[in-house]
Formats: C-alpha cells, sequence, structure tokens
C-alpha cells in the first residue's frame, strides 16, 4: 500500500466525521427551538407569577409551587373538560376508523359508476379548511338542538378525507388475486373486509388512529363554537380560558396546558412508529 | 366431477377482444391444458370459467348447469393462482381451511346435501389435505415462513380440500425453480390420477402442456387454434402458429410456392422439394384431433405461395466433416431419404445428449449439389427471408430468419452420437417426406397435400 491511497481514505474518513458533526449540530439546535417553549411552559407553571416576574423572569423556575397542577384540575375545571375530550375524542377517531375502513374499502374493491370521480370530490374535501364549513355546521347542529351536546361536538368528525384515502392506499396495495381466491372461498365482502383486508392493513389503520387522536384531541374552533356552556367545554376551550384569566393565575393556566398534553406525550411515545408511517403513507406494506 | 363447456364465449375488454368467439368442450376428469403466449386470453378463460370475469357473449356449462350468473363460490371450482395467493396473515392451517369456512360442501355419506362443515369435519378435512400433500409438519407457519415449492403445496392443498367438481390452475408452477417444477409437475399429474377431477390448467409452457395434458387446446390471440392429444398436436398442427409454438427449437419453416410439373412439390429459390404421397395425414380428421379442416382453405395449384414446415429432429445431414464421397447420389443412399436443401453451418449448439444445429440456407458456395427432383439447376439455393411478416400468421414466436433481409435458417437436430459438422461447412439436408408440414402463406393454415395428389397427378 503506498502512502497516497491511505492518506486520502483518511481525507476521507474526517470529511465524513465532520459532515456528520455538523448534521448532529443543527438537529440539536433544531431540538432546542422546539423544545424551549415546553420547558418554559413548565417554568412558568412551577413558579409562582408574582415572584417570578419580580426576578425578571429568569429560564428556571423560582418558589417552585407543586399544588398548581390539582388547582388547575379542581378549580380550573381541567379535570371536568378532560372528561368531555376524552369522550369526544374516542367517539371521533372511532367513528373515523370505521367510516374511513368502510368508505376506502368500497373506493378500493367495489366497481360503481363515477367511483374515480367520486373518490376525488371525496379526497377533495381534504382542502376544505373547517372554517369554510363552521357557519352552516354550526346552524345545522342548532337546528338539530345538538349544541352543547356530544353529537353536536362529534357529529360532523365522524368521517376523514385522510383516513379513508390513507386506508385506500393500504387496501390498493393487497394484492388482487387475493381477493380472487376469496371469491373463490366463498367470501363476501364483509368477510373479505374483516378477514383479510382489514388484518393485512394494520400498519396503516393503526398509523391513521392515532392521526385521527391527535386531531380530535386537539380541535379547537368547532367546540368553541358548538359548547356555549362551561360544561361542554373540551380541554383545549378550557384551558384557553384560564389563560384568559389575572396574570396572577398565569401558572395555573400553564399547568392546565401540561396537565392538557399529558395524553399526547403519551399517546406520541407508545405510538411513534405508527405516527411516523402514517405520514409517510403511500408506501406502505410490502 | 364435471365436465366444463365454453360455448361461443366471447370476452371484450371495450374494444380489445381477449376471448374470440371460443367452443371448447373439457371432459369429466380429464387434464386440459390451455396453452398460448402470454397475452393469448387463455388466463381470461380461465377466470370466466371461475367466475370471476364475466363473458361477454356466449355459454359456460360446468356439468350439465349454466353458470354464466352463477358466483364464484357457488361454482363448485377451485383456483390455483400464479401467484399462489395465500393469506399472508394466516397460518398453513387457516389457509388451507379457509374454503372449507363459508362454502357450503358435500358431506360423505349424505346423499347431494350441501351444508356447511362443523369445526371437528374441517379438521379432519384440512389433516387429511395435509398429509395427502405432505404438509403437516407445517400447518403453524405462516407463508412467509416457507419455500416457495411449499406455498406451492399450501395452494393445492387449499384447492383441493373443498373437493370440487373442477380445479382451475393458472400458471401455477412459473414461480418455481426449474428443478422444482419438474417435481411439482410430476406431482400435479400424479394428483390428477389419483383424485380423478376435471383440471383446466393454464400455461405459455409447452413442455408443461405436453408432458401434462391429456389433451392441449391451442389459443392465439383469443381464439382456439387447435384442441388434441399432445401427439397430435405436436404430429399434426393445425396451422403455422401451432407449428411454430410447440416443439423446442421452434419448427423449420420455408416460404415457397407449389409446382405441379412433374409432380407435386415446392418450389424454394432455384430448387424443387417433391411431395409423395403421405397416407398419414387422413389422421387430421380422426375425430381425436379437431384441427380445422383444410377443406376452406382451397385447392393446392401451381403457384401458389406456401410455407414448407420440418421438425429440427427430422431433418438429417450429410456434408461437411462427415461427407466423405461428396455425391448427392452416395447422400441418398446413406439417408435413405430425398435430399431436401443445402446450406451452410452457421454454428452448433453443443446439448450433451443431443446438438443443434443451425444451417443458413442460400449460403453455400456456388456449384453446391442440391437435391430435389432433378429440376434443379445446380445452384445453391438462395432464400432470402422475404417473408412479409404480416402475411404469415403466428411468426412471433418462430426464431431467427424472419428479420427481413436476412437469411433463412434451419435448425438440425443431431443425436449425441452423431458427429457434428463445423461452422462454414457446406451441408446437405435430408428429410422423411412423412414429417414434410405444408401451410397455406396466406391463412397460415395446414394443407393435406395426400387429398389434393390424386387430382394434381391425374391431369
Amino acid at each position: 500500500m503506498s502512502a497516497v491511497p491511505a492518506s486520502r481514505t483518511q481525507v476521507h474518513h474526517v470529511a465524513r466525521r465532520a459532515r456528520t458533526a455538523g448534521w448532529y449540530l443543527l438537529l440539536t439546535a433544531l431540538a432546542v427551538i422546539i423544545l424551549f417553549p415546553i420547558y418554559m411552559m413548565v417554568v412558568r407553571a412551577l413558579s409562582t407569577p408574582v415572584t417570578y416576574f419580580g426576578r425578571g423572569s429568569p429560564l428556571y423556575p423560582v418558589d417552585v409551587e407543586w399544588g398548581v397542577f390539582r388547582a388547575a384540575w379542581d378549580e380550573g375545571g381541567i379535570g371536568r373538560s378532560m372528561g368531555v375530550s376524552t369522550v369526544a375524542t374516542l367517539l371521533m377517531t372511532g367513528g373515523q376508523v370505521v367510516t374511513a375502513i368502510l368508505a376506502a374499502y368500497a373506493f378500493a374493491f367495489l366497481r360503481f359508476p363515477l367511483r374515480r370521480l367520486v373518490f376525488v370530490l371525496f379526497i377533495g374535501t381534504l382542502m376544505l379548511p373547517i372554517e369554510v364549513t363552521l357557519i352552516p355546521n354550526v346552524q345545522t347542529m342548532r337546528d338539530l338542538h345538538w349544541l352543547n351536546s356530544f353529537p353536536g361536538l362529534v357529529g360532523p368528525f365522524l368521517a376523514s378525507a385522510l383516513g379513508t384515502f390513507l386506508i385506500h392506499q393500504g387496501f390498493r396495495a393487497i394484492p388482487t388475486e387475493l381477493l380472487d381466491a376469496a371469491s373463490l372461498d366463498g367470501y363476501g365482502h364483509m368477510r373479505f373486509l374483516t378477514r383479510v383486508a382489514v388484518p393485512l392493513s394494520k400498519p396503516v389503520i393503526a398509523s391513521f388512529t392515532v392521526i385521527a387522536f391527535l386531531g380530535a384531541w386537539n380541535q379547537f374552533i368547532w367546540p368553541e363554537a358548538v359548547s356555549t356552556e362551561t360544561h361542554w367545554q373540551t380541554v383545549q376551550i378550557g384551558v384557553a380560558a384560564l389563560s384568559a384569566t389575572t396574570p396572577d393565575h398565569s401558572n395555573i393556566a400553564f399547568a392546565g396546558a401540561i396537565v392538557a398534553s399529558l395524553p399526547l406525550v403519551v399517546l406520541l411515545v407508545a405510538f411513534q412508529r405508527q405516527l411516523v408511517r402514517g405520514l409517510t403513507a403511500g408506501a406502505v406494506k410490502g | 366431477m364435471a365436465s366444463v363447456t365454453l360455448d361461443d364465449v366471447t370476452k371484450r375488454y371495450g374494444e380489445v377482444v381477449a376471448v374470440d368467439h371460443m367452443s371448447l368442450a373439457v371432459e369429466d376428469g380429464e387434464l386440459m391444458v390451455l396453452l398460448g403466449p402470454s397475452g393469448c386470453g387463455k388466463t381470461t378463460a380461465l377466470r370466466m370459467i371461475a367466475g370471476l370475469e364475466d363473458a361477454t357473449e356466449g355459454t359456460i356449462r360446468i356439468g350439465d348447469r349454466v353458470v354464466n350468473d352463477v358466483e364464484p363460490r357457488h361454482r363448485d371450482v377451485s383456483m390455483v393462482f400464479q401467484n399462489y395467493a395465500l393469506y399472508p396473515h394466516l397460518t398453513v392451517e387457516k389457509n388451507i381451511a379457509s374454503p372449507l369456512l363459508a362454502r357450503e360442501m358435500h358431506v360423505d355419506g349424505e346423499d347431494g346435501a350441501v351444508r356447511k362443515l362443523s369445526r371437528t369435519e374441517r379438521k379432519e378435512r384440512v389433516n387429511d389435505v395435509a398429509r395427502l400433500l405432505g404438509l403437516e409438519s407445517l400447518l403453524a407457519r405462516k407463508p412467509s415462513a416457507l419455500s416457495g415449492g411449499q406455498r406451492q403445496r399450501v395452494a393445492l392443498a387449499r384447492a383441493i380440500v373443498a373437493r370440487p367438481k373442477v380445479f382451475l390452475m393458472d400458471e401455477p408452477l412459473s414461480n418455481l425453480d426449474a428443478k422444482l417444477r419438474v417435481q411439482t409437475r410430476g406431482e400435479i399429474v400424479d394428483l390428477h390420477q389419483r383424485l380423478g377431477t376435471t383440471i383446466i390448467y393454464v400455461t405459455h409452457d409447452q413442455v408443461e402442456a405436453l408432458t401434462m395434458a391429456n389433451r392441449i387446446a391451442l389459443i392465439e390471440a383469443g381464439r382456439l387454434q387447435q384442441v388434441g392429444d399432445p401427439q397430435s398436436v405436436y404430429d399434426r398442427p393445425a396451422n403455422l402458429f401451432v407449428a411454430r409454438f410447440l416443439g423446442t427449437p421452434p419448427m423449420n419453416t420455408v416460404e415457397g410456392t407449389i409446382t405441379t410439373t412433374g409432380g407435386l412439390g415446392v418450389r424454394i429459390g432455384g430448387v424443387t422439394v417433391s411431395l409423395p404421397p403421405t397416407p398419414g395425414d387422413s389422421r387430421t380428421n380422426d375425430g381425436k384431433t379437431e384441427a380445422r379442416a383444410s377443406a376452406s382453405v382451397g385447392r393446392i395449384e401451381q403457384g401458389r405461395p406456401v410455407v414448407l414446415g420440418i421438425r429440427s429432429e427430422h431433418l438429417q445431414m450429410l456434408g461437411g466433416a462427415m461427407q466423405e464421397g461428396g455425391s448427392s447420389e452416395a447422400a441418398q443412399v446413406a439417408s435413405g431419404f430425398e435430399p431436401l436443401l443445402t446450406g451452410t453451418v452457421a454454428h452448433v449448439e453443443w446439448l450433451g445428449h443431443e446438438s443443434l444445429v443451425t444451417v443458413a440456407i442460400g449460403s453455400g458456395p456456388p456449384g453446391a449439389r442440391d437435391g430435389g427432383t432433378g429440376s434443379g439447376a445446380g445452384s445453391s439455393v438462395a432464400i432470402t427471408s422475404s417473408m412479409p411478416t404480416d402475411a404469415v400468421i403466428g411468426t412471433g414466436d418462430s426464431e431467427g430468419g424472419d428479420v427481413p433481409g436476412s437469411r433463412t435458417t434451419i435448425e438440425v437436430r443431431l443425436g449425441a452420437d452423431e458427429q457434428s459438422p463445423r461452422a462454414g461447412a457446406t451441408v446437405t439436408l435430408f428429410a422423411d417426406p412423412r414429417h414434410l408440414h405444408l401451410f397455406d402463406l396466406a391463412s397460415g393454415q395446414r394443407l393435406a397435400w395426400d387429398t389434393h395428389l390424386q387430382a394434381a397427378a391425374s391431369r
């Protein structure tokens, strides 16, 4: 071995390490930028507001008061609104998953006139922001006397174009021979759906379930519009209401926000893989 | 067990005709192979029998029942798919049992009654079939943990377990490696003999067709070309497509024109190949084969453009290194047959048990002796392949020689003990005239010249 290629390899090696180090530096910086507000939320929740501001808003908690979480839960009404949110979120998630599976199945496996057009229109509703449909939908809820009720909170969100699209992609990855084999085996559509299509598409369905749960839990505009009574506030509305109180109690608002986000943190940690896969969906399953 | 009858069945996808007025009767207990190149409509025909596609026109019968509007599951058929189509999330046992779950079955000892099976009955049947196919030790596994051959066997087991009247197999061996394919081929034939069930088997592999079939149905461009037992379709191809599709290498075909001067013959370039009476040709219409009769093709008359066909194994060769005496008379005596054509050896493929010699016709040196009935002018046989490919049906599968401007080549098969000539050697080809095939150039249909011979001779 001559010295020249050896040193070349070394140069190459160093360059690669430098590049890796650069990437890590960048990623660390990004992580800090993203995590800093969350850290500050914890600092503000734990610090008594008056003392904190007196110390000139430091980057660490002062005069730590742990009872603030309890206060947010009870007096702040976060406990009650979390109950409302939990029920509404479970209903919406369940509803979306079931209807998305059924709709996706129809689009993927049934032949009916104008199927492509209907599918495109259906998926096109993804483009509509909630604000567009807000006023007519609220009017409908009022006409149905569904304001301040679970049907009102969840009704318009029992179906999902995104879920239909994602699960449709998953179903399309199922070889058509399986459908042929199943129809010779005597499977009807319902049996094929439950015994073959859904079990084979578990990863996408799991991903969409997580996405649907996140979306439902984080809803703000809609529950704000249809729950006029405090009793029907969801947790996001509750947190917003808390933060609107006097600055003396801002620590309670921050504590409420932390409590409200805990279920999501748990969910993210538990279902990280499904979530990432869902976001990169389309390339589902081999 | 049941017969399957297609009566004038057509399948159209918009403008595309996948199956074109096909009529085919598969007898009870028969192993019928649908053979043809990819895209010829054989799989579509099979899928129509299964009920996975609707026939646009025509009637499909399984036994005596018209099944056009019957759901696949009520047709009492099982299908084996090319890609196995096993449920990847279910164990082998559950895969095999799947037709038993939803379908109603005939039950032993209960005459004619159809019902769903109980759990113990299902288990019993699955175990029986697993034993039959040697899958007992694999029952708890998922398909992903099986080899290709094992998956294929599970697919077969799933088809057998329902005890259907008819098995439909769509290229079931094409995903297996060569060795396993031969083995599984034997197993399917064996199963067919044991179960006695009607099997309709789709393949593009002529070796599978020839080795497995009771009868072969050759299909091209959605049309049935010929139906018959393997030997009859091989020996008496009904048209050029069948002639070129069956056999490895494909049948040699050379274009020429009919001549009736000095006896019936085919004029190829400067030489005439005589066509002696062929008593065997009347076999064409003996009922075993359903070859389209040549009657509609018209008369064999002077100047008619035809294609002469001869299989590589029916050719013999003299010349080159082997030629000692050099006279065609000696050669004729040696082979016992008439000299046919002269050419130059292009290359030799040695395959161990045989050699394939490719002879370029018309590239021989001037003055090389041509064969024939004495009408040859002594020039070498120069046939450039001027065959207009659109005028000849089924040229797509013939190898070599069909490219305009290239020379016509002929493949000759030599036994292992025969000495192969060197490349470049000039050789004379001989053939037993009984093995010559004649086809109409325009229609591609087989011409049976013996019936025309008397007419031609009596003129």
